[in-house]
C-alpha cells in the first residue's frame, strides 16, 4: 500500500462552528489506492473532517493538501479543478429532488458537457446496473427507499470516474445483504481500478471488511490509527470500548480478520 | 452593579454580531449579484434552466396578478371618481388611474406578489437543498451553484417583472375603464383617449426600470438566503420568512428613495 504516495494529507486541521470546537488539530495521511475508514461516535466530526477533504468547508487554521498541493480556498479557480479529482457520497444521499434517477446519476457529465448524449447515457446505465438499480432510470428519488437512493448516489459518484471517492456512511440503513455488497463495491474501486477510497463509517464490520487503514476520530482529534489488525489490538480505552461490541458479536478474533 | 454591566456587555456583544452578520449578509448579496451577472454570458448553453424558470413565474403570478390589477383598478377609479366627481372632473379618470399604475403601483404590487408567490418558493426551495447537502453536492459535481440554479432566476426575475408590470398596468387601467363607464358614465373612448393625452413614455419607463431593479433584489436576496440556510428542515421555513421580510423592507426602501431621486 502507498506505492504512489500520500493521496490527501490533512495538518493539524482545526475546524469552530461559532463556538463548537468541532476539529481539534486532526493529523491525518491517506495514502493513494487505498481504502481508509474513519470510525467515531456521531456528533464527532467525521461528516466535518470529510467536507474539509473536497474542499466544501475551509480550515480555521492547519491545511489539507491533496497530492502534495494545498486545498485553494473557495474563492479560487483552481477549486474546481482540484474537485474533479473527487467524488463524494453524502450521508444523506443529496439526491437532486426535482430531477429522475437517471439524472441525477448523468447530472455531472451533462454539465460538464464534454461526452454526447449516447455516451452519457450509456455509463449511467452502467452505473446503475453495478449498484443493482438496472432500469430504474426514470423514478424519482421520492419514490425510492433511503438504501435506494444511497445507491443512485454511489452511481452518481462514479459516473464522474474520480481519482478519490469520499463515503459518509455509505452503507447505514442498508440491509445487511445490501450493505455487503456495497462493501465489496467499494473494496473492488480499490482493488480493480486502484482508486483512493475514504469511509466515514459507525459499522465496524464494514471497517474491518474492506479498510487497509483505520482511524478513530474521538474529541476532535485522531486518536488512534492503524491497520484493521492493530486497531483491533489497541490499549487505547476508548477503542476499545467502541470495537468492545464488535469483538462481543464476532468473539475475539484479534487476527485474520480480513479473511 | 456587576452583574448589569454584564448584561448591558451582553448587550453590545450581540449588537455587535448582529450587525456584523448584516453587513457580511450585504456584502455575500453584492458578491452573489456580480457573480450572478458574470454568469450571464453563458446563458445560452444554459437556455435548458432559465427558459423553465421564466414560464414558471409567469404561470404563477399571472392568476393572483390579474385578479389584484383589476381590483386595485377598480379601487382607484371608484375613489378618485368621486373626488373627481365633485368639480364636474369625471373623464380626467383615465389619467389618473393610469398614471397611478404606470408609476407606483404597477411596480409595487407586481414586486409585492412576485416576492409572495416567487420569492418565497425560491428561498424555499434552495433552503431545502443547502439542509439536505444537495447544494454541496452540486459542488462535488463540479457544477456552480450559482451558474445552476442562482443565474436562470435571477435572468427570469428581471426580464419577467417588466413583463408583469405591462400587464398589471394594463389590466388595472382596464378595471379603471370599467368602474368609470358603469358608476361615472364615461365613454370608454373618453376614457382612453384621455389616458393617451397624459400618460408619457416616460411614466412607463420609469416604472419599468424600478420593475427591473425589484427583480434584482427579489432574486438575490431569495437566492442568498437559500444558499446559506444551514441546520435541519426546520430552518427553511425561518428562512423563508427572513427572505420575504428582507425582500419587502429592500423594496420599499429602495423604492422611496428612487422615486424621491426622480422628483428633483
Ligand atoms: N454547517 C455547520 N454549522 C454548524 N455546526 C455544524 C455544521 N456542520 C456540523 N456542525 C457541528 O459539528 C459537529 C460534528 O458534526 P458531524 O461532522 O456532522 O458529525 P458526525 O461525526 O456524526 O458526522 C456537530 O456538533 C455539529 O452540530
Ligand atoms: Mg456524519
Amino acid at each position: 500500500m502507498g506505492t504512489n504516495g500520500i493521496a490527501i494529507d490533512v495538518r493539524q486541521l482545526h475546524k469552530w462552528f461559532r463556538n463548537n470546537h468541532v476539529l481539534r488539530g486532526v493529523d491525518l495521511k491517506i495514502p493513494a489506492g487505498t481504502a481508509t475508514a474513519i470510525v467515531g461516535g456521531s456528533g464527532a466530526g467525521k461528516s466535518v473532517l470529510l467536507k474539509h477533504m473536497v474542499g466544501l468547508l475551509s480550515p480555521d487554521s492547519g491545511g489539507v493538501y491533496i497530492f502534495n498541493q494545498e486545498m485553494p480556498n473557495k474563492y479560487s479557480r483552481r477549486l474546481e479543478e482540484v474537485r474533479r479529482r473527487f467524488a463524494m457520497v453524502f450521508q444523506g444521499s443529496a439526491l437532486l429532488n426535482s430531477l429522475n434517477v437517471g439524472e441525477n446519476v448523468g447530472l455531472g457529465l451533462v454539465e460538464q458537457g464534454r461526452l454526447s448524449r449516447e455516451e452519457i447515457d450509456r455509463i449511467v446505465r452502467e452505473k446503475l446496473t453495478l449498484v443493482g438499480l438496472k432500469g430504474k432510470e426514470l423514478e424519482l428519488p421520492g419514490e425510492l427507499s433511503g438504501g435506494m437512493r444511497k445507491r443512485v448516489a454511489i452511481a452518481r459518484a462514479l459516473a464522474m470516474d474520480p481519482e478519490i471517492i469520499l463515503f459518509d456512511e455509505p452503507t447505514t440503513g442498508l440491509d445487511p445483504i445490501m450493505a455487503q455488497n456495497i462493501d465489496s463495491l467499494i473494496a473492488d474501486l480499490r482493488d480493480r481500478l486502484k482508486k483512493t477510497v475514504v469511509i466515514v463509517t459507525h459499522d465496524m464490520d464494514s471497517a474491518f471488511e474492506i479498510a487497509d487503514l483505520i482511524c478513530m476520530i474521538y474529541e476532535g482529534k485522531i486518536v488512534e490509527q492503524g491497520s484493521p489488525e492493530a486497531f483491533c489490538r489497541s490499549t487505547n480505552p476508548i477503542v476499545e470500548q467502541f470495537i468492545s461490541r464488535f469483538k462481543r458479536h464476532n468473539g475475539d478474533r484479534g487476527q485474520g480478520i480480513r479473511d | 452593579m456587576k452583574k448589569k454591566t454584564k448584561k448591558v456587555d451582553r448587550f453590545f456583544i450581540l449588537l455587535g454580531q448582529k450587525l456584523l452578520d448584516f453587513f457580511q449578509s450585504v456584502g455575500e448579496m453584492l458578491l452573489l449579484l456580480v457573480e450572478a451577472v458574470l454568469l450571464c454570458k453563458v446563458v445560452f448553453r444554459n437556455l435548458d434552466k432559465v427558459l423553465p424558470q421564466m414560464g414558471k413565474i409567469g404561470a404563477d403570478s399571472l392568476p393572483i396578478a390579474s385578479l389584484t390589477a383589476i381590483f386595485v383598478g377598480f379601487v382607484l377609479a371608484l375613489q378618485t371618481g368621486v373626488a373627481l366627481q365633485q368639480f364636474g372632473q369625471e373623464e380626467d379618470l383615465g389619467a389618473i388611474v393610469s398614471i397611478g399604475m404606470a408609476r407606483e403601483l404597477g411596480p409595487v404590487l407586481t414586486a409585492i406578489l412576485v416576492i409572495g408567490r416567487i420569492g418565497a418558493a425560491i428561498t424555499a426551495e434552495i433552503a431545502t437543498m443547502s439542509v439536505s447537502e444537495e447544494i454541496d453536492a452540486l459542488r462535488t459535481l463540479s457544477i456552480n451553484p450559482v451558474r445552476y440554479l442562482v443565474m436562470p432566476r435571477f435572468l427570469a426575475c428581471i426580464t419577467m417583472l417588466p413583463v408583469l408590470v405591462i400587464y398589471v398596468d394594463f389590466i388595472g387601467t382596464l378595471g379603471g375603464a370599467a368602474v368609470a363607464k358603469a358608476y361615472f358614465k364615461v365613454p370608454f373612448l373618453a376614457y382612453f383617449d384621455n389616458v393617451a393625452d397624459y400618460l408619457t413614455f416616460e411614466d412607463m419607463a420609469k416604472g419599468l426600470v424600478k420593475s427591473v431593479v425589484f427583480g434584482v433584489i427579489i432574486s438575490i436576496v431569495s437566492c442568498h438566503k437559500g444558499l446559506t440556510t444551514t441546520g435541519g428542515p426546520g430552518e427553511v421555513g425561518l428562512a423563508t420568512t427572513n427572505s420575504v421580510v428582507l425582500s419587502f423592507v429592500s423594496v420599499y426602501v429602495f423604492n422611496y428613495f428612487v422615486t424621491r431621486l426622480w422628483l428633483e
